[in-house]
């Protein structure tokens, strides 16, 4: 059994793709039989310890964000409390999710001087040529200079992954998010409107989501298949722009803006469809387009980031991120929408991706990080300086800090003092008696 | 030749002459090539759908294949283009030495205030008649154009004397120390491209605007004020986009001007001081003919990465 922290920024009552992937690798580690806890920030009232299915254990650690739901990197200001949970809940292994969650990558950096191991899932692609990017690598290179081993999402997010932080091609992992198939099954019975070809796109309007192709393709597609019946849903900035066009063009009874979808609705508008649409500019894995194939939808989508590897040539037509190379791609998949397997998918899509695949995948990581030896601090300050002469003397100044910091802890609060959790939850006692 | 002495799937014993197995008649493979048979049936995929026979962290050779990087030994700046994209800045600078000379002028009385408004009022039409050939405008565009002109002119005269008294209370050092950082703002993040639509006014001309009202605040009556303001909405906001459209149109036309007006300007600079004339023609020197020599050389640690990960050009809608 591995004790496992997973801790990140964002997590319940937040709910995007890395908290379903945290949540759901939480679950599917305990069935596994290890122990899993989750640190995130409070959510307006909702602090302190909080148990959720199967008593996952949450701790709501008191930090405000300061900005998109992140906590401000403050380095020392979380080591006291995040060094207590971490002791009394007995950790083997710290494992932090998304580049942008600098909560998680602060405890990255302790969680090496308190002896912990550490594991880092990125979630995103981020590019090299733009000002916001060379900040987040330049953090996210001092991060993970000593992180034991880094889980990606897709192949291309790998690649992404050892350039941007430097890291060993072989101490990253390609292990693809999941989908609970159980809550995505298709019904082609519910499909609405009848007598026409419906496409869904799903997704925040925002630039990153490609809208602005989208402003193109609908007044294109209508006016080529008049059997067509565009089902938007989503919310953002560019959600006027989308609605302006549909009026210049006259599209209102073609063309259904749902507003924002609710997490648990998401299934009742894609089983509406024939054919979803993804117009993503960039995307390290996509789960959109596996919840649709899992809907028994027939997949449209911008070959852009990890997206050209998620989905087989059977479920998935790509084009071009570029107006015209998507009608036509839609062109060719509306006369067979209607034809499409939609059981046989959702079978296909069951057996391609399960969280509990993802569990047994990541617990390999666990024990293979386990078994190799704790480095010297010798190999943590050449760590430091492969940051580079100026910034690598900086992050040797915050390793000593580092230590000094938990060493007067050790003496104000020592760790023979810190009661370790032995209270087990109903739950899992009873758990274990079914095992 | 190496064979399997024994059937793999049940073990039968093959003799010499078998060529299949007796019992579940499969053939008798030769063995290093049913090894490499098996690994060609299971060469790795960049796929996420299918589990395969490698560990996750396997590495294959197309790793990183996918990475562009720019070649820069080929590739480099070109000098004459170089210098050709200084002159937008020397224009910048020019416009900004011009507005501090007036000012200065102004400021210790030494040019009537009279002579200055007939100045910048024939400047004004100048540029607003060369912007109506250049663009082909038509006569009511045109009329248009003088109608918002007086009453811009108009507004400003109502608002000279409130501009008089905005910074008044400021000690010269801190009016001319701001002053200072607001034209470097202005150099620093002027459009030289010309990417924006000229619909609404950016840091740049926010920055000549504060440094304009700045020094406003020194002169001496409401007319210079007025004068002040008014030269500094034609030098930063209005000349730029007449600089634009005559670039586009003639491009040597315009490095002409150019020419002659930071000749212009150094010799003017003369009636003052020797050291501000060096100074100038120096800064010009530097920024046309040293600069692009330091790009050329700083060009070749230029490390452009491209990948998959980078986002598409797309057309923008707002």
């Amino acid at each position: 059994m591995v004790n496992i922290c997973l801790i990140c920024d964002f997590f319940y009552p937040r709910l995007g793709g890395v908290e379903m992937h945290i949540f759901q690798l939480g679950l599917c580690l305990m069935e596994r039989g290890h122990k899993v806890i989750i640190i995130t920030h409070k959510y307006d009232n909702r602090a302190g310890v909080r148990y959720m299915t199967n008593g996952l254990k949450v701790y709501y650690c008191p930090f405000v964000p300061a900005h998109e739901q992140v906590v401000l990197f403050t380095y020392m200001g979380s080591l006291a409390l995040l060094r207590q949970i971490l002791l009394r809940e007995e950790i083997h292994v710290v494992h932090s999710h998304a580049a942008t969650s600098f909560f998680g990558g602060e405890l990255l950096l302790h969680a090496k001087s308190l002896g912990f191991k550490t594991v880092f899932t990125d979630h995103s692609l981020f590019a090299f040529n733009d000002a916001a990017s060379f900040h987040v690598n330049k953090i996210l290179k001092f991060i993970l200079c000593e992180v034991d081993h880094a889980i990606s999402v897709s192949h291309i997010s790998k690649e992404n992954l050892s350039m941007r932080a430097s890291l060993d091609p072989r101490n990253i992992s390609v292990i693809p998010n999941a989908v609970d198939c159980s809550r995505f099954k298709p019904d082609p019975s519910k499909r609405y409107p009848l007598n026409t070809v419906n496409i869904v796109v799903i997704s925040r309007l925002t630039f990153r989501k490609g809208v602005d192709l989208l402003v193109d393709v609908v007044p294109t597609i209508c006016k080529k298949f008049p059997q067509v019946y565009f089902i938007i849903g989503g919310d953002g900035p560019k959600k006027k722009i989308i609605e302006e066009s549909i009026k210049k063009h006259g599209l209102t009874d073609r063309v259904e803006m749902l507003g924002s979808v609710p997490g648990h609705k998401v299934r009742e508008v894609l089983v509406r469809g024939h054919i979803f649409l993804n117009t993503s500019l960039t995307e390290a894995f996509c789960i959109a387009i596996v919840e649709a194939a899992s809907c028994g939808l027939f997949v449209v989508s911008t070959n852009v980031g990890g997206v050209v590897e998620v989905l087989p040539k059977n479920m998935v037509n790509f084009a071009k991120p570029d107006p015209d190379d998507i009608c036509e791609k839609l062109a060719v998949a509306i006369p067979i929408a209607k034809n499409v397997p939609s059981h046989q998918y959702h079978e296909q899509v069951a057996k391609m991706y399960s969280w509990h695949m993802v569990a047994e995948r990541t617990e390999t990581v666990y024990n293979k990080i386990l078994s190799s030896p704790y480095p010297s601090i010798l190999s943590r300050i050449k760590a430091c300086q492969s940051n580079g002469p100026i910034f690598g003397l900086y992050l040797l100044i915050l390793l000593i800090i580092d230590y000094v910091a938990i060493f007067i802890l050790d003496l104000i609060f020592p760790f023979k003092n810190i009661q370790a959790q032995s209270i087990k939850t109903r739950v899992q006692s009873q758990q274990k008696e079914i095992w | 030749m190496d064979y399997f002495k024994y059937c793999p799937w049940d073990g039968y014993r093959f003799s010499d002459n078998d060529v299949q197995c007796f019992i579940c008649r499969r053939p008798k493979y030769q063995l290093a090539s049913y090894i490499q048979e098996e690994q060609e049936q299971k060469k790795w995929e960049k796929i996420l759908y299918e589990k395969q026979p490698y560990d996750d962290n396997y590495i294959d050779e197309t790793f990183l294949q996918s990475v562009q990087k720019q070649d820069n030994s080929s590739h480099g700046p070109d000098y004459k283009q170089l210098i050709s994209k200084t002159s937008d800045l020397i224009f910048a600078v020019n416009c900004v030495v011009f507005y501090l000379l007036s000012y200065f002028l102004m400021l210790h009385d030494l040019l009537s205030d009279q002579i200055q408004l007939y100045f910048w009022l024939t400047a004004t039409i100048t540029c607003l008649i060369m912007y109506s050939v250049v663009k082909k405008l038509k006569t009511q565009e045109i009329l248009s154009n003088f109608k918002s002109i007086g009453i811009y002119i108009s507004i400003l005269l109502l608002f000279a004397p409130v501009m008089q008294t905005v910074n008044q209370t400021y000690a010269d050092n801190t009016i001319y120390v701001l002053t200072s950082v607001a034209i470097l703002i202005y150099i620093f993040l002027k459009d030289y491209d010309y990417e924006k639509d000229f619909t609404e006014l950016d840091v740049s001309q926010w920055a000549s605007l504060v440094f304009s009202s700045l020094l406003a605040s020194r002169l001496h009556n409401e007319l210079q004020v007025f004068l002040m303001i008014f030269a500094s909405n034609l030098l930063f906001i209005f000349v730029p986009i007449l600089q634009r459209s005559i670039k586009q149109k003639y491009g040597s036309f315009f490095r002409l001007i150019n020419l002659i007006s930071t000749i212009g300007l150094g010799l003017s600079l003369l009636f003052f001081s020797y050291f501000l004339t060096l100074l100038f023609f120096g800064c010009v020197f530097f920024i046309t003919f040293v600069s692009p020599l330091q790009i050329i050389w700083l060009y070749q640690y230029k490390n452009t990465i491209r990948g998959p990960w980078d986002l598409p050009n797309v057309k923008q809608y707002d």
